[in-house]
């Protein structure tokens, strides 16, 4: 049985596909290669449906992109804690994974392990592919976060 | 005494989009009310002009994040109107599924995330989730279950790309039809659980009169095609809308006011029971007169109630569809371009959802019109708020005015991103 998913949550809007990216890359990394306890997953928008993708890992990541204002392409870390505490407001117009999380916390449907990586993009752009500022800081961010990973198994 | 109240709810919370309600009374009666809906209009109708059909598709799904399907399902029909194309019996019973899962995914967050939370006492799914553990994770399922039928056909549940005109870009594999079939029947368990869990409410009787206008079909509970009839007599075709619907434009609302020869009405889950309670399956009928339920009904707060019951009708349709699936020998038919006028009309989840296109000789949109749901309400929703704030006190607290205005509102469930996808824009230049 697996132990530990890596979720890669995006849209296919301009840089907002950075977790969808990172997780492709991770797949390939040889520190991450044929380690039977990973499983590598990609999601489009998932809402609410996130939490159900938890079931049987007692491990998930999480890769997504943040705006948070500061500079293109940083990993910003955020353990269990950090995601509970995000102030949230529950609404249709748009679930977001640190809501989707929460709500997930009071139905006791969250792994005993969760963290998230959040890639710092910039506001949302409407174009298809990703920008070359965050390709150019892509690659390590890909090394920190398999390094990360793989120090958890 | 002369008690002057100004009850002003600057966002209304627990609906889709953003809208704020302002409301004077004076001297014991209404003397102001406006449902003030402020999300800024997006002006769709104008940017479709000049797009050729599957741009349309593509485009009109955006307008809405939870009724995706709705929108492409009435474009669609419009556009094979003007083509003279007839989808086939394949087409036809994909089309009912493909909504059956939007209708069920919508309902279901709808009752969870939006209504419930005021029945149970509190602010908020979140807050409930944790004393009703197993009935939000109830809803989670059906809902990620609707939005996994719409990605069975449009490829993923965010504006789905799967439609095309003459039907679907490819037909579902047997094996995913299998897999999703065999979650169907425990969904339709919980579909009914859910029922006669809400028969455990209390409901609050604020029964008025109102007109219900729904779609209407000689022998289905009306979804993807049909006329258009109301429980006063109206039964017209769908491209004689305009004969007796009307739109206007208010100053304090973004959404155009749409009326029926003049008077407000009802369109939604609660007008399509009201009128066609009778075409839903037996067992469904009859579990419904067992809880004790009764159709039609002047309550608007048996909302809930006609959602939960739409839910089962969804799983129940959805069952049969994929029982009966035959994998076809084409997922579309071809099209030959045609210029002409074309009228779509299909019932989203909050109601009907009326569409006119004109092309040209090439296929493209010369013009496009567009009536949802929530535009329709609109009129409805403050007509109820007239009503039922008058039946539950104008004495009462402001606090208490707003909460109660608040959950008539969400009766509705309205749409509000959908309402404002357009204004009338006239430019004039000095």
């Amino acid at each position: 049985m697996k132990a530990i998913r890596v979720i890669g949550i995006g849209s296919p809007i301009g840089d907002d596909q950075i977790g969808w990216v990172i997780v492709d890359k991770l797949r390939n990394q040889t520190v991450l290669q044929s380690q039977a306890k990973i499983d590598f997953l990609v999601l489009d928008r998932p809402g609410l449906n996130l939490l159900s993708y938890f079931e049987a890992f007692s491990h998930v990541i999480i890769i997504d992109a943040v705006v948070a204002h500061g500079e293109i392409g940083k990993v910003h870390k955020l353990t269990k804690n950090d995601i509970l505490n995000v102030p949230t407001v529950l609404t249709t117009h748009e679930i977001s994974v640190a809501a989707a999380l929460q709500l997930g916390e009071q139905l006791n449907m969250l792994p005993e392990f969760i963290s998230l990586y959040g890639i710092e993009i910039d506001a949302p752009q409407q174009h298809s592919s990703l920008s070359t500022q965050l390709i150019n800081s892509m690659n390590q961010s890909v090394e920190v976060i398999a390094m990360e990973i793989f120090n958890q198994l | 005494m002369n008690q002057d109240k100004h009850v002003h709810i600057p966002i209304i919370t627990r609906v889709e989009g953003e809208a704020a309600l302002q409301m004077h009374i004076s001297n014991g009666s209404i003397a102001s009310l406006q449902l003030q809906i402020y999300e800024p209009p997006r002006f769709f109708e104008k940017m479709l002009e000049g797009r050729n059909t599957q741009d349309l598709l593509d485009i009109i799904s955006r307008i809405c994040g939870l009724c995706p399907v709705a929108y492409q399902m009435s474009a669609v029909q419009a556009v094979e109107s003007i083509f003279g194309l007839c989808p086939s019996a394949w087409v036809k019973g994909m089309r009912r599924l493909f909504y059956c899962g939007e209708w069920l995914q919508n309902h279901s967050l709808h009752i969870h995330m939006l209504a419930l939370p005021d029945y149970l006492g509190f602010d908020s799914l979140l807050t409930m989730a944790k004393d009703y553990p197993e009935e939000v994770k109830r809803g989670l399922r059906l809902q990620k279950l609707g939005n996994d039928l719409i990605a069975l056909l449009g490829a993923r549940s965010v504006h789905p790309v799967g439609t095309v005109i003459g039907g679907f870009s490819s037909a579902p594999a047997r094996e995913k039809v299998k897999a999703l079939l065999e979650r169907l029947q425990p969904a339709l368990d919980d579909a009914y659980s859910i029922l006669r869990w809400l028969c455990k409410l209390e409901l609050p009787e604020y029964s008025h009169e109102f007109i219900s206008v729904a779609m209407s079909h000689p022998t289905e509970y009306p979804m993807v095609e049909g006329r258009i009839v109301s429980d006063k007599g109206l039964d017209i075709r769908i491209d004689q809308f305009d004969t007796v619907f009307k739109e206007e434009q208010v100053t304090y609302s973004n959404a155009l006011k749409c009326s029926l020869n003049g008077e407000a009405y009802l369109v939604g889950p609660l007008a399509r029971l009201n009128l066609h309670f009778k075409l839903l399956p037996h067992d469904i009928q009859s579990v419904v007169r067992e809880l004790g339920f009764t159709f039609p009904t002047k309550n608007m707060f048996m909302s809930i109630i006609a959602r939960a019951i739409e839910m089962i009708l969804c799983l129940h349709d959805a069952i049969q569809i994929l029982q009966n699936y035959d994998y076809p020998d084409k997922s579309y038919e071809s099209v030959a371009l045609k210029a002409g006028v074309g009228f779509g009309c299909t019932e989203a989840p909050r109601g009907l959802l009326w569409h006119r296109y004109q092309l040209d000789e090439h296929g493209l949109i010369q013009s496009a019109r567009i009536i949802p749901p929530t535009s329709q309400n609109q009129a409805r929703i403050e007509a109820d708020l007239q009503y039922s704030l008058k039946q539950f006190g104008l004495n009462k607290s402001e606090i208490e005015l707003r909460f109660f205005s608040e959950r008539v509102i969400r009766n509705y469930d309205p749409c509000i991103s959908c309402s404002t996808h357009f204004l009338t824009l006239s430019v004039e230049k000095t």
